[in-house]
């Protein structure tokens, strides 16, 4: 398919370009609306997602490779910018009313999600690195401000100080890698470089492809780039912890499988860099790394903050897999698991983020939540749910998620030549064994909730458009692997480097 | 030899930087309430002193045998480095010349001496013990590797590297005491003024690579010889490498940094001026003639810069009272010496003064720094803040400290280039290599002209520092606001322990003839011998050259055999009349220089003529007023366009301050109750490491980084 020029590609562009004229339409909105009439900032930033994500959903992704071959309009980019924008809006929802972002700010504030989430469409649809590289940055800065929001309290400003130190180096790292493939391949193009890649130096391209890990490795909060993640998570305001969880997340991913699907996925390279056995190696790890650290975390936010990182590497296992000679499987895992995801994730940490308001618990301390089910019945259901799915307990969708996840990966290892020569059936094993571990620590809050005794007694009651939220995020939780299934999320397969863009070079 | 060894004397000291730097402090540094111990310099001592005996014991005694050089790999080819598309490569290897020789046993030599003098004189500083002993000793391991590295490599690109590493050792220990403003602008001044060099020779050395393909110089030389480079391109990237060799150097007009670099520790003084750093630049200016990189112009250019840069440092030299600053205007007059002699042509007699140089020049810094150390300890004592450098505040010091005074005494002769010292022999041969040239090329007398008078200045300051340090009455010249104090401080004045002393010893039996020249004094001496140019350089325009230079040293050439006798007996001249007029100005006192140091061309050395006010009005202050314009215009624009989001930078700035006092605020008891017990004390490991300190997490990074680099490169296929 030949790149469109710029004014051709507009057409196909109308969703993010809604979205970015939106960003700034707030911006200057929100310089001229004074008291009341602030509100008209938040209806307006729902609505910017709103038309985004409508515009996202109906406009027909046929692969077109926008502006001269910078960004890529197409089913994967389509499904990945869906649930950055599902996320970007929930948590918008929820932030129109939080005590934790003060009122004169909130504009800025809407602001900046929508810049961030600008900036991780432009990481999901990115097909050149520099424009990948672009879209990194934009969403981290504006996550760095939004990260340190709450400046009056010194952990917020501590967390996103360290965001800022640790993201700068990551991405840092990320642009050398960048500039190592340039000066090998002779093109930033994705799609390109693959093929002109085969004939480079093993050991440069290994530097090189690790280095460019570096930079989505961070945003994915994948071992050893995580080690932010709980301190900003912690510190963070909630909704942007919930937000950086999960968007920011499926963001990274989105770059992640861009890359090595359709970047480094080409035989001859994979036969001098085995990134499979790499991956495979960092998602154990990080997995592994991750449920261990949340045992015995005391701290639900915090707790939840580590557990993320172990989802991460549940994750990674099927980009690991994409290294198969069928990668549109894992792809369609790992899309199912990240929609699923979005809403237990999200639930989850909605349900702490209220109890944490001091007119009801007042703390994110685990010991607070005892007796949960006597003084708020249906958010201790509800809570438990979302704990239940992210351990993937059956039937609720975490379950189906993981399901999916670990078969594409046990099937891509049994085919002939398994994945590029490896056998992965010992990572599923791992990941089977990490969710027992999961089981341990998010069964403690649950005990805690319903089966312990707490000191208060007075009811807790859930603000009723809180509720109507946790409603929207508790459905799909509870029956998405019902109504739908992997198969629903199979896209476009990964584009040849076919003869065809050779030709036009 | 084998290649180990070679390797083992080269990573030595790298090896102990990096026991130094990631265990130093732990394991050696004292304990609340106690001194610095030797044991902090252990390591580094340890491994410079490897580096010292290997090269004794196997390459020193391989320059007398007839063999071609040394090359590892052993095929003398170099090994591909980094291959790029379209036959283009970089080749890299290690290569031992008699020049590399040499300049490797006077290298760890002296670097050895430097450690082991150090040893002992950082251990206190102003009373109390140096509170980053060990990591000063772990920089000077470092910048021992990257001067080895330096004269070890075969090509330009790793001597590159040990270029630039040194420029950033030079960075950390010129600002080793960064509580002082001024330690800090120095060692940014070192820095940037040396960058500016560095970057017009990786000019040179792209023009090099674009046009030859090569970097090694064996390979520079036959590109050479095969005609590959020529005419102005060729001037140019001489001109442009040799760039680089004056900012390293700090030859005019790149020399202002060289100086205030005196605000570092006085062993950090001795091994950048003596053995190190400033060494590299003749060293490079050496290797390019012998590549035949120079062309006629270019080495023109070289030789003027050296013989202007000799005198314009050693008048202003005359007026200095700083006992280090004088030595550090004489280091930059020595160098104008030695790159005069690159420029005439005259390779052994620059790689000759290179080698005697370090080792007097060494001993009289170290030697400075006994005095400070000295001078210190008295004041200290009597609670004066009299400056411990300035020489008004010394004299007569010849008592109390014998030992320093007598090695002392023996480099400033080695110096001046009195008979029987070392530097008369290297001096002699620099100044007839000049002369030689002038007698060639008659237009060009002002080198040899320029070559002696500064021969004469340098006797004449040199002695000044003598006379004033050692002679006279102690503290006589103080002025009155500080000399009641200064006279109390003389009884408690004493010489240094031996672990500093022993050192001055060794250097200044380097400085002396009988090392470098046993016997005849008209024979070549064995660095006469042994090093000398590969094969004279093809004929690009260089044939106004002195005929072969200083190595056709023998008693039948020509023009050079008449040179060098004139020249020793005028050097001996000279020298003479310099240390008369210092006599009867500062030793016998029956001269006064008082009319002189009222008169404006007096004040207008001590103002350096003014190159510091002309750099900071042309360059600094602009270079300053263009980035706060650019900075107004941002924050103008910034605040001007979004107002709101630039109140969220602004509170997120504010957040800085907030962060001081968080330190630490993990809290890891035990874990919940139940199964899993070595699980969750795993667990408790990883949350552990999430310590909260960012420092850490970025080490995290980037060791992860290497090892996910190692592990993935270990399944290459």
């Amino acid at each position: 398919m030949t790149p469109l020029d710029n004014l051709s590609s507009l057409q196909h562009y109308i969703p993010d370009a809604a979205l970015a004229s939106f960003a700034v339409l707030i911006v200057i909105v929100d310089l001229f609306a004074r008291g009341r009439s602030k509100v008209v900032v938040g209806v307006l930033s729902i609505a910017a997602l709103a038309v985004a994500g409508a515009l996202t959903l109906w406009m027909p992704h046929t692969g077109e490779r926008l502006f001269y071959g910078m960004a890529r309009q197409d089913g994967l980019a389509q499904t990945f910018k869906l649930v950055i924008v599902g996320c970007a809006a929930v948590t918008l929802l929820v932030s129109l009313r939080t005590q934790e972002v003060a009122e004169r700010l909130r504009g800025e504030f809407f602001a900046l999600m929508l810049f961030a989430t600008y900036g991780m469409f432009l990481m999901v649809s990115a097909s050149n690195l520099l424009i990948a590289y672009l879209g990194v940055e934009l969403a981290s800065i504006s996550s760095y401000i939004l990260a340190g929001f709450l400046a009056n309290q010194s952990r917020s400003s501590e967390a996103a100080f360290k965001y800022v130190i640790y993201g700068s180096v990551a991405s840092g790292v990320m642009l050398f890698g960048v500039s190592l493939l340039y000066g090998m391949a002779g093109t930033t193009d994705i799609a390109l470089m693959g093929e002109r890649l085969a004939s480079a130096h093993p050991l440069a391209l290994t530097i090189a492809v690790v280095f460019l890990f570096a930079g989505v490795g961070y945003k994915i909060a994948s071992v050893p780039f995580h080690m932010w993640s709980p301190d900003v998570y912690e510190g963070s305001p909630l909704p942007v912890t919930a937000f950086l969880s999960v968007a920011s997340k499926a963001a990274g991913f989105g770059l992640t499988l861009r890359i090595f699907r359709d970047g480094l996925g080409a035989e001859e390279l994979l036969a001098s860099v085995d990134w499979p056995l790499f991956l495979a190696l960092l998602s154990a790890v990080t997995m592994t790394v991750g449920n261990l650290a949340a045992m015995g975390q005391k701290n639900v936010k915090r707790l939840l903050a580590y557990s993320s990182i172990a989802h991460g590497g549940y994750l990674l296992m099927g980009i690991a897999a994409l290294g198969s000679s069928d990668s549109s499987a894992p792809t369609a895992a790992i899309l199912f698991y990240l929609a699923v995801y979005l809403f237990m994730n999200l639930g989850a940490f909605f349900v702490v983020m209220h109890l944490a308001e001091p007119s009801r618990l007042g703390s994110e301390e685990m010991p607070a939540y005892r007796g949960l089910i006597r003084r708020s019945p249906a958010l201790a259901i509800v809570m438990s749910v979302f704990l239940f799915s992210l351990i993937g307990l059956p039937p609720f969708a975490g379950f189906w998620g993981k399901l999916y996840l670990f078969k594409s990966v046990v099937d891509a290892s049994l085919v002939e030549g398994g994945v590029n020569g490896h056998n992965f059936v010992w990572l599923v094993l791992l990941a089977m064994a990490n969710s027992a571990i999961s089981l341990y620590y998010y069964f403690a809050v649950v005990k805690a909730m319903l089966l312990d005794r707490g000191e208060e007694e007075t009811p807790v009651k859930a603000h009723p458009a809180f509720a109507l939220v946790l409603l929207i995020l508790f459905l799909p939780t509870l029956l998405l692997g019902f109504f739908t299934n992997v198969d629903d999320f199979r896209v476009d397969e990964a584009p040849e480097a076919s003869a065809s863009i050779m030709a036009e070079e | 030899m084998s290649p180990a060894i070679l390797l083992i004397i080269l990573f030595a000291p790298l090896a102990a930087f990096a026991v130094q730097i990631l265990f130093g402090r732990r394991l050696f540094a004292p304990k609340e309430g106690e001194q610095n111990r030797i044991a902090g310099a252990a390591v580094p001592i340890l491994g410079v002193l490897v580096s010292l005996a290997l090269t004794l014991i196997y390459v020193l005694p391989s320059m007398f045998q007839p063999t071609d050089p040394f090359t590892l790999p052993a095929d003398g080819n170099g090994a591909a480095w980094i291959d790029m598309a379209g036959g283009m490569e970089l080749r890299i290897g290690l290569m031992l010349d008699n020049t590399s020789r040499v300049l490797l046993f006077m290298v760890t030599l002296v670097c050895s001496m430097i450690h082991l003098f150090a040893a002992g004189y950082m251990k206190l500083r102003d009373g109390l013990p140096e509170p980053r002993y060990t990591r000063f000793f772990a920089y000077l391991s470092l910048f021992t590797f990257a001067m080895l590295l330096l004269v070890v490599s075969d090509n330009l690109l790793t001597l590159f590297v040990g270029w630039e590493l040194m420029g950033l050792c030079s960075y950390l220990l010129i600002g080793f005491y960064y509580e002082k403003k001024s330690a800090q602008d120095a060692s940014l001044k070192a820095f940037m003024t040396t960058r500016v060099g560095d970057v017009l020779l990786f000019v040179g050395m792209a023009i090099l690579w674009t046009h030859l393909g090569s970097l090694r110089f064996a390979d520079i030389h036959a590109g050479m010889e095969a005609g590959n480079l020529s005419g102005g391109t060729l001037t140019l990237a001489g001109l442009l490498c040799l760039g680089g060799a004056i900012g390293k150097s700090a030859q005019f007009p790149l020399h202002t940094w060289l100086p205030d670099a005196m605000e570092g520790p006085t062993p950090v003084s001795a091994l950048i001026h003596a053995a190190t750093m400033v060494a590299a630049g003749v060293y490079l200016a050496a290797r390019l003639l012998q590549a035949a990189v120079l062309d006629a112009a270019a080495l023109m250019t070289l030789a003027y810069v050296g013989a202007f840069t000799a005198v314009f440092a050693a008048s202003i030299a005359f007026v200095q009272n700083d006992i280090k600053r004088v030595l550090a205007y004489s280091t930059i007059s020595q160098l104008g010496y030695m790159m005069l002699a690159v420029g005439v042509g005259s390779y052994t007699a620059a790689v000759f003064h290179m080698l005697t140089h370090a080792f007097f020049k060494a001993c009289l810094f170290l030697g400075s720094g006994s005095v400070i150390h000295a001078m210190h300890d008295g004041l200290h004592h009597v609670h004066s803040h009299a400056d411990a450098q300035d020489m008004r505040n010394m004299g007569g010091l010849r008592k109390k400290m014998p030992r320093t005074h007598l090695t002392f005494l023996i480099s400033t002769l080695a110096i001046a280039g009195a008979p029987l010292t070392a530097g008369f022999l290297s001096k002699d041969a620099v100044l007839a290599g000049a002369l030689a040239y002038g007698m060639k090329n008659p237009g060009h007398f002002l080198l040899p002209a320029l070559g002696f008078l500064a021969a004469l200045m340098t006797a004449f300051y040199m002695f000044r520092l003598v006379f004033g340090t050692f002679y006279g009455e102690f503290g006589a010249r103080a002025n009155e606001h500080d000399r009641e104090l200064v006279l109390q401080a003389e009884p408690h004045l004493h010489e240094s322990p031996a672990i500093m002393t022993v050192p001055l010893i060794v250097l200044a039996l380097g400085a002396l003839w009988a090392f470098w020249s046993p016997m005849d004094p008209m024979s070549k001496g064995w660095i006469g011998e042994t090093v000398v140019q590969h094969e004279v350089w093809t004929d690009h325009g260089a044939a106004n050259v002195a005929e072969g230079g200083a190595d056709s040293h023998d008693a039948h050439n020509g023009v050079y055999h008449t040179a060098h006798i004139v020249t020793i007996a005028l050097s001996i001249g000279v020298a003479a009349v310099g240390f008369l007029f210092a006599l009867l100005f500062f030793g016998l006192r029956v001269l006064s220089s008082e009319r002189f140091a009222q008169s404006n061309f007096a004040r207008m050395l001590e103002r350096k003529y003014g190159f510091d006010e002309l750099y900071d009005w042309a360059f600094v202050r602009n270079l300053l007023r263009v980035c706060n314009a650019s900075g107004a215009v941002d924050l103008k624009i910034v605040d001007g366009l979004v107002n709101g989001v630039g109140s969220a930078f602004v509170s997120a700035r504010r957040s800085f301050t907030w962060l001081t006092g968080a330190i630490d605020r993990l809290v890891v008891d035990g874990a919940v109750n139940g199964v899993g017990r070595s699980l969750r004390w795993i667990g408790a490991v990883f949350r552990r490491a999430q310590s909260g300190l960012i420092q850490n997490y970025l080490l995290v990074i980037f060791t992860g980084l290497a090892a996910l680099i190692f592990i993935v490169a270990m399944g290459l296929r």
